[in-house]
Protein backbone atom coordinates (compact mmCIF):
# COMPACT_ATOMS: atom_id res chain seq x y z
CA UNK A 1 0.00 0.00 0.00
CA UNK A 2 1.36 3.34 -1.16
CA UNK A 3 1.09 6.52 0.66
CA UNK A 4 1.04 9.95 -0.16
CA UNK A 5 4.41 12.07 0.25
CA UNK A 6 3.92 15.16 2.72
CA UNK A 7 3.96 17.65 -0.22
CA UNK A 8 0.84 15.22 -2.13
CA UNK A 9 -2.87 16.02 -1.49
CA UNK A 10 -4.57 13.24 0.50
CA UNK A 11 -6.25 10.88 -1.63
CA UNK A 12 -10.03 11.99 -0.83
CA UNK A 13 -12.27 10.05 -3.08
CA UNK A 14 -14.55 12.73 -3.83
CA UNK A 15 -15.82 16.48 -3.04
CA UNK A 16 -18.38 18.68 -3.13
CA UNK A 17 -19.53 22.09 -2.16
CA UNK A 18 -22.59 21.96 0.13
CA UNK A 19 -23.94 25.31 1.53
CA UNK A 20 -20.80 27.37 0.99
CA UNK A 21 -18.49 24.45 2.64
CA UNK A 22 -16.03 22.24 0.78
CA UNK A 23 -17.05 18.27 1.71
CA UNK A 24 -13.97 16.13 1.04
CA UNK A 25 -14.71 12.65 1.41
CA UNK A 26 -12.71 9.42 1.88
CA UNK A 27 -14.31 6.21 1.76
CA UNK A 28 -12.87 2.86 3.52
CA UNK A 29 -13.81 -0.44 4.40
CA UNK A 30 -15.40 -0.59 8.27
CA UNK A 31 -14.88 -3.81 8.67
CA UNK A 32 -10.63 -3.35 7.83
CA UNK A 33 -10.70 -0.35 9.45
CA UNK A 34 -12.47 -0.67 12.65
CA UNK A 35 -10.24 -3.67 13.24
CA UNK A 36 -7.00 -1.73 13.71
CA UNK A 37 -5.71 -1.04 17.56
CA UNK A 38 -4.32 2.75 16.74
CA UNK A 39 -6.71 5.22 17.29
CA UNK A 40 -5.49 7.55 13.86
CA UNK A 41 -5.42 4.22 11.52
CA UNK A 42 -9.04 3.57 12.91
CA UNK A 43 -10.94 7.17 13.05
CA UNK A 44 -8.81 8.74 10.64
CA UNK A 45 -7.28 6.11 8.34
CA UNK A 46 -6.58 8.69 5.52
CA UNK A 47 -3.72 9.80 7.74
CA UNK A 48 -2.62 6.43 8.66
CA UNK A 49 1.26 7.27 8.31
CA UNK A 50 0.91 10.74 9.54
CA UNK A 51 2.36 12.14 12.62
CA UNK A 52 -0.86 12.68 13.96
CA UNK A 53 -1.11 12.33 17.82
CA UNK A 54 -4.46 12.20 20.18
CA UNK A 55 -4.37 15.48 22.48
CA UNK A 56 -6.03 13.28 25.53
CA UNK A 57 -6.34 9.54 25.87
CA UNK A 58 -8.84 8.38 23.78
CA UNK A 59 -13.03 8.99 25.59
CA UNK A 60 -12.08 11.43 27.63
CA UNK A 61 -13.31 14.63 26.19
CA UNK A 62 -12.24 18.12 26.87
CA UNK A 63 -14.28 20.91 27.03
CA UNK A 64 -13.08 24.10 24.24
CA UNK A 65 -15.06 27.49 24.58
CA UNK A 66 -14.69 30.34 21.85
CA UNK A 67 -16.87 33.34 23.33
CA UNK A 68 -19.88 31.84 24.29
CA UNK A 69 -19.69 28.92 22.06
CA UNK A 70 -19.01 26.03 24.46
CA UNK A 71 -17.71 22.29 22.32
CA UNK A 72 -17.20 18.81 23.59
CA UNK A 73 -15.67 17.38 20.53
CA UNK A 74 -14.96 13.59 20.38
CA UNK A 75 -11.32 13.99 20.11
CA UNK A 76 -8.73 16.18 19.11
CA UNK A 77 -5.47 15.47 17.56
CA UNK A 78 -2.32 17.55 16.98
CA UNK A 79 -0.93 17.37 13.25
CA UNK A 80 1.80 19.16 12.39
CA UNK A 81 1.72 22.54 13.42
CA UNK A 82 -2.39 22.72 13.91
CA UNK A 83 -4.87 20.56 15.24
CA UNK A 84 -7.51 18.21 13.89
CA UNK A 85 -10.88 18.21 15.90
CA UNK A 86 -12.82 14.66 14.90
CA UNK A 87 -16.13 13.92 15.58
CA UNK A 88 -17.26 10.31 15.32
CA UNK A 89 -19.82 9.57 17.96
CA UNK A 90 -22.40 11.24 15.70
CA UNK A 91 -24.62 10.34 12.40
CA UNK A 92 -26.77 7.67 12.15
CA UNK A 93 -24.52 4.69 11.56
CA UNK A 94 -25.63 3.80 8.48
CA UNK A 95 -23.30 2.68 5.73
CA UNK A 96 -23.01 5.43 2.96
CA UNK A 97 -23.03 4.75 -0.70
CA UNK A 98 -19.89 6.36 -2.45
CA UNK A 99 -22.27 7.19 -5.86
CA UNK A 100 -25.02 8.59 -3.45
CA UNK A 101 -23.41 9.96 -0.33
CA UNK A 102 -24.47 13.54 -1.53
CA UNK A 103 -28.57 12.24 -0.99
CA UNK A 104 -27.51 10.93 2.49
CA UNK A 105 -25.60 14.23 4.00
CA UNK A 106 -26.41 15.61 6.77
CA UNK A 107 -25.89 19.08 6.75
CA UNK A 108 -26.66 19.75 10.56
CA UNK A 109 -23.38 17.24 11.22
CA UNK A 110 -21.24 19.12 8.98
CA UNK A 111 -22.46 22.11 11.18
CA UNK A 112 -21.92 20.92 14.28
CA UNK A 113 -18.12 19.68 12.97
CA UNK A 114 -17.35 23.10 11.84
CA UNK A 115 -18.71 24.78 15.05
CA UNK A 116 -16.56 22.29 17.07
CA UNK A 117 -13.55 23.15 15.46
CA UNK A 118 -13.82 26.81 15.87
CA UNK A 119 -14.22 26.49 19.50
CA UNK A 120 -10.90 24.09 19.20
CA UNK A 121 -9.21 26.65 17.24
CA UNK A 122 -10.26 29.66 19.75
CA UNK A 123 -8.79 28.14 23.18
CA UNK A 124 -5.96 26.65 21.24
CA UNK A 125 -5.10 29.33 19.14
CA UNK A 126 -4.20 26.94 16.43
CA UNK A 127 -5.57 26.24 12.87
CA UNK A 128 -7.90 23.30 13.32
CA UNK A 129 -9.39 20.90 10.03
CA UNK A 130 -12.84 19.80 11.29
CA UNK A 131 -13.47 15.81 10.29
CA UNK A 132 -16.12 13.89 10.49
CA UNK A 133 -15.62 10.35 10.58
CA UNK A 134 -19.23 8.16 9.68
CA UNK A 135 -19.47 4.41 9.30
CA UNK A 136 -17.52 3.99 6.42
CA UNK A 137 -16.23 7.39 5.26
CA UNK A 138 -14.05 10.40 6.44
CA UNK A 139 -15.12 14.00 5.55
CA UNK A 140 -13.11 16.92 5.95
CA UNK A 141 -14.82 20.35 5.71
CA UNK A 142 -13.47 23.31 4.63
CA UNK A 143 -15.78 26.24 5.35
CA UNK A 144 -15.92 29.19 2.83
CA UNK A 145 -16.38 32.72 4.38
CA UNK A 146 -19.80 32.77 4.25
CA UNK A 147 -20.60 29.88 5.94
CA UNK A 148 -17.59 30.84 8.45
CA UNK A 149 -18.77 34.13 9.01
CA UNK A 150 -22.69 32.55 9.61
CA UNK A 151 -21.91 30.30 12.44
CA UNK A 152 -19.31 32.97 14.12
CA UNK A 153 -21.58 36.11 14.14
CA UNK A 154 -24.68 34.22 15.27
CA UNK A 155 -23.50 32.81 18.43
CA UNK A 156 -24.66 35.20 20.59
CA UNK A 157 -28.29 34.90 18.59
CA UNK A 158 -28.71 31.58 18.86
CA UNK A 159 -28.13 31.64 22.80
CA UNK A 160 -30.39 33.55 23.11
CA UNK A 161 -32.76 31.69 20.77
CA UNK A 162 -31.92 28.47 22.76
CA UNK A 163 -32.30 30.41 26.36
CA UNK A 164 -29.13 29.20 27.29
CA UNK A 165 -27.56 31.48 30.12
CA UNK A 166 -23.97 30.63 29.72
CA UNK A 167 -23.17 29.15 26.60
CA UNK A 168 -24.49 27.45 23.37
CA UNK A 169 -23.65 24.00 21.87
CA UNK A 170 -22.32 23.62 18.48
CA UNK A 171 -25.82 21.71 17.69
CA UNK A 172 -27.60 24.27 18.73
CA UNK A 173 -25.42 27.43 16.77
CA UNK A 174 -26.05 24.40 13.59
CA UNK A 175 -29.59 24.55 14.12
CA UNK A 176 -30.04 27.93 14.25
CA UNK A 177 -27.63 28.54 11.28
CA UNK A 178 -28.76 25.94 8.98
CA UNK A 179 -32.00 28.03 7.62
CA UNK A 180 -30.00 31.09 7.61
CA UNK A 181 -27.46 29.61 5.04
CA UNK A 182 -29.93 27.90 3.28
CA UNK A 183 -31.10 31.40 2.52
CA UNK A 184 -28.38 33.03 1.63
CA UNK A 185 -28.10 33.93 -2.03
CA UNK A 186 -26.01 31.43 -3.80
CA UNK A 187 -25.10 28.77 -1.28
CA UNK A 188 -28.62 26.90 -1.29
CA UNK A 189 -27.81 25.90 -5.25
CA UNK A 190 -24.29 24.30 -4.22
CA UNK A 191 -25.92 22.01 -2.34
CA UNK A 192 -27.92 20.55 -5.26
CA UNK A 193 -23.94 21.35 -8.03
CA UNK A 194 -22.47 18.05 -9.62
CA UNK A 195 -19.95 17.19 -6.73
CA UNK A 196 -16.38 17.17 -8.58
CA UNK A 197 -15.01 13.89 -8.60
CA UNK A 198 -10.88 13.52 -7.57
CA UNK A 199 -8.45 11.24 -6.77
CA UNK B 1 -12.58 39.17 19.52
CA UNK B 2 -11.38 35.24 19.67
CA UNK B 3 -9.12 34.78 16.35
CA UNK B 4 -10.47 31.82 15.38
CA UNK B 5 -8.73 30.06 12.28
CA UNK B 6 -10.08 26.60 10.52
CA UNK B 7 -7.47 24.92 8.05
CA UNK B 8 -8.93 24.10 5.20
CA UNK B 9 -6.21 21.72 3.43
CA UNK B 10 -4.99 18.55 5.24
CA UNK B 11 -1.27 16.87 4.64
CA UNK B 12 0.24 14.44 5.54
CA UNK B 13 2.85 16.88 7.36
CA UNK B 14 0.04 19.10 8.89
CA UNK B 15 -3.21 21.47 8.22
CA UNK B 16 -2.95 24.23 5.65
CA UNK B 17 -4.71 27.06 3.71
CA UNK B 18 -6.04 28.70 7.02
CA UNK B 19 -9.64 30.49 6.86
CA UNK B 20 -10.01 32.76 9.90
CA UNK B 21 -12.67 34.49 11.45
CA UNK B 22 -13.52 36.56 14.60
CA UNK B 23 -16.08 35.44 17.30
CA UNK B 24 -17.08 37.92 20.00
CA UNK B 25 -15.72 36.92 23.51
CA UNK B 26 -19.06 37.27 25.58
CA UNK B 27 -22.42 38.64 24.48
CA UNK B 28 -22.36 42.84 24.81
CA UNK B 29 -26.01 43.29 25.32
CA UNK B 30 -26.91 41.22 28.30
CA UNK B 31 -23.29 41.64 30.02
CA UNK B 32 -24.10 39.33 32.96
CA UNK B 33 -21.96 36.17 32.15
CA UNK B 34 -20.83 34.85 35.38
CA UNK B 35 -18.05 33.13 32.86
CA UNK B 36 -17.26 36.13 31.30
CA UNK B 37 -13.98 37.44 30.95
CA UNK B 38 -13.35 41.29 32.89
CA UNK B 39 -10.70 41.86 29.74
CA UNK B 40 -12.31 41.38 26.59
CA UNK B 41 -8.60 41.25 24.99
CA UNK B 42 -8.36 38.48 27.12
CA UNK B 43 -6.72 35.31 25.47
CA UNK B 44 -9.25 32.15 25.17
CA UNK B 45 -8.22 30.42 27.25
CA UNK B 46 -8.42 32.78 30.12
CA UNK B 47 -11.91 32.62 29.21
CA UNK B 48 -12.40 29.68 29.78
CA UNK B 49 -11.22 29.69 33.22
CA UNK B 50 -13.18 30.80 35.73
CA UNK B 51 -12.59 34.23 35.36
CA UNK B 52 -13.61 36.60 38.52
CA UNK B 53 -17.21 38.04 38.35
CA UNK B 54 -17.29 41.45 36.72
CA UNK B 55 -20.13 42.76 39.31
CA UNK B 56 -22.72 43.51 36.93
CA UNK B 57 -25.52 41.56 38.58
CA UNK B 58 -25.14 43.68 41.84
CA UNK B 59 -24.64 46.72 39.44
CA UNK B 60 -28.06 45.29 37.89
CA UNK B 61 -29.84 44.61 40.79
CA UNK B 62 -29.06 48.06 42.62
CA UNK B 63 -30.12 49.99 39.70
CA UNK B 64 -33.57 48.17 39.47
CA UNK B 65 -33.78 48.63 43.21
CA UNK B 66 -33.15 52.42 42.39
CA UNK B 67 -35.75 52.54 40.48
CA UNK B 68 -38.04 50.88 41.99
CA UNK B 69 -37.54 53.37 44.60
CA UNK B 70 -37.79 56.49 42.53
CA UNK B 71 -41.08 55.17 41.00
CA UNK B 72 -42.15 54.91 44.45
CA UNK B 73 -41.17 58.58 45.80
CA UNK B 74 -42.49 59.52 42.60
CA UNK B 75 -46.11 58.14 43.31
CA UNK B 76 -45.72 58.93 46.89
CA UNK B 77 -45.06 63.02 46.55
CA UNK B 78 -47.87 63.34 43.66
CA UNK B 79 -50.37 61.67 46.16
CA UNK B 80 -49.32 64.33 48.58
CA UNK B 81 -49.01 67.03 46.14
CA UNK B 82 -52.58 66.12 44.75
CA UNK B 83 -53.77 66.24 48.58
CA UNK B 84 -52.39 69.62 49.65
CA UNK B 85 -53.73 70.84 46.58
CA UNK B 86 -57.38 69.79 47.37
CA UNK B 87 -57.15 69.57 51.14
CA UNK B 88 -54.63 71.83 51.96
CA UNK B 89 -51.48 71.84 54.24
CA UNK B 90 -52.36 68.92 57.18
CA UNK B 91 -51.62 71.55 59.99
CA UNK B 92 -53.36 73.92 58.60
CA UNK B 93 -57.17 74.55 59.92
CA UNK B 94 -59.64 72.44 57.41
CA UNK B 95 -61.24 74.38 54.59
CA UNK B 96 -64.22 72.61 53.95
CA UNK B 97 -66.75 70.82 56.11
CA UNK B 98 -65.40 67.83 58.75
CA UNK B 99 -68.36 66.74 59.50
CA UNK B 100 -67.70 62.97 59.58
CA UNK B 101 -65.42 63.54 62.31
CA UNK B 102 -68.07 65.14 65.00
CA UNK B 103 -70.83 62.24 64.73
CA UNK B 104 -68.74 59.20 65.72
CA UNK B 105 -68.09 60.18 69.01
CA UNK B 106 -71.10 61.63 69.40
CA UNK B 107 -74.04 60.15 71.90
CA UNK B 108 -77.22 58.81 70.70
CA UNK B 109 -78.71 62.58 72.11
CA UNK B 110 -76.50 64.45 70.26
CA UNK B 111 -77.28 62.83 66.80
CA UNK B 112 -80.33 64.47 65.63
CA UNK B 113 -78.80 68.19 66.25
CA UNK B 114 -76.35 67.13 63.39
CA UNK B 115 -78.98 65.99 61.08
CA UNK B 116 -79.66 68.57 58.18
CA UNK B 117 -82.73 70.09 56.44
CA UNK B 118 -83.23 66.94 54.73
CA UNK B 119 -83.05 64.74 58.15
CA UNK B 120 -80.40 62.80 56.62
CA UNK B 121 -76.98 62.22 59.50
CA UNK B 122 -74.37 65.16 58.52
CA UNK B 123 -72.10 62.36 58.13
CA UNK B 124 -73.87 60.94 55.30
CA UNK B 125 -73.81 64.31 53.32
CA UNK B 126 -72.67 63.90 49.70
CA UNK B 127 -69.34 65.30 49.44
CA UNK B 128 -70.27 67.29 46.58
CA UNK B 129 -71.77 70.24 48.67
CA UNK B 130 -68.96 70.28 50.60
CA UNK B 131 -66.22 70.67 48.19
CA UNK B 132 -67.47 74.08 45.65
CA UNK B 133 -67.72 76.02 48.64
CA UNK B 134 -65.05 78.03 49.09
CA UNK B 135 -63.23 78.32 52.67
CA UNK B 136 -64.69 81.95 52.73
CA UNK B 137 -67.89 80.79 52.76
CA UNK B 138 -68.28 77.19 54.59
CA UNK B 139 -68.19 78.70 58.27
CA UNK B 140 -71.40 80.44 56.96
CA UNK B 141 -72.98 76.98 56.78
CA UNK B 142 -75.61 75.98 58.93
CA UNK B 143 -73.76 72.65 60.41
CA UNK B 144 -70.80 74.12 59.59
CA UNK B 145 -67.96 71.44 60.18
CA UNK B 146 -65.95 74.50 62.58
CA UNK B 147 -68.73 73.68 65.36
CA UNK B 148 -68.79 70.26 64.41
CA UNK B 149 -65.14 69.82 64.34
CA UNK B 150 -64.84 71.37 67.82
CA UNK B 151 -68.08 69.44 69.02
CA UNK B 152 -66.65 69.10 72.42
CA UNK B 153 -69.33 71.25 74.03
CA UNK B 154 -71.92 69.86 72.78
CA UNK B 155 -70.04 66.23 72.95
CA UNK B 156 -69.93 67.68 77.01
CA UNK B 157 -73.55 69.15 77.32
CA UNK B 158 -74.92 65.40 75.90
CA UNK B 159 -72.81 63.65 78.50
CA UNK B 160 -74.45 66.05 81.26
Amino acid sequence: MTHPSSTEPLPWHDEADVLGVRVRVFFFDPAEVDARAEFVARQVPILRQSGARLLFPEGQRQGYRAGLLLALPDAVLAHGDGLLCLSYKGGDGRLVEPSQWRAQFRVDVMLQCIANAMAVAGQRQQPTAALWRGTNLLCQFDPGVAALECLATHIGAARHYWRELQSVSPAQLAAFCEPRLRALPGLADSAASAPTAAA
Amino acid sequence: MIHVQIASQLTVQGVSGVRWVLVEPVDAPLGAEPGAPADPTAPPAAAASPAPQTGSPAAGALQLGALKLAAVGLGLGAALWTAHVQVGPPDAPPTAPVAPAAPAPATPQALPAHQDSHGAPAGSAPPAQARPLPPATAPDRPATPAPAASGGPPRLTASL
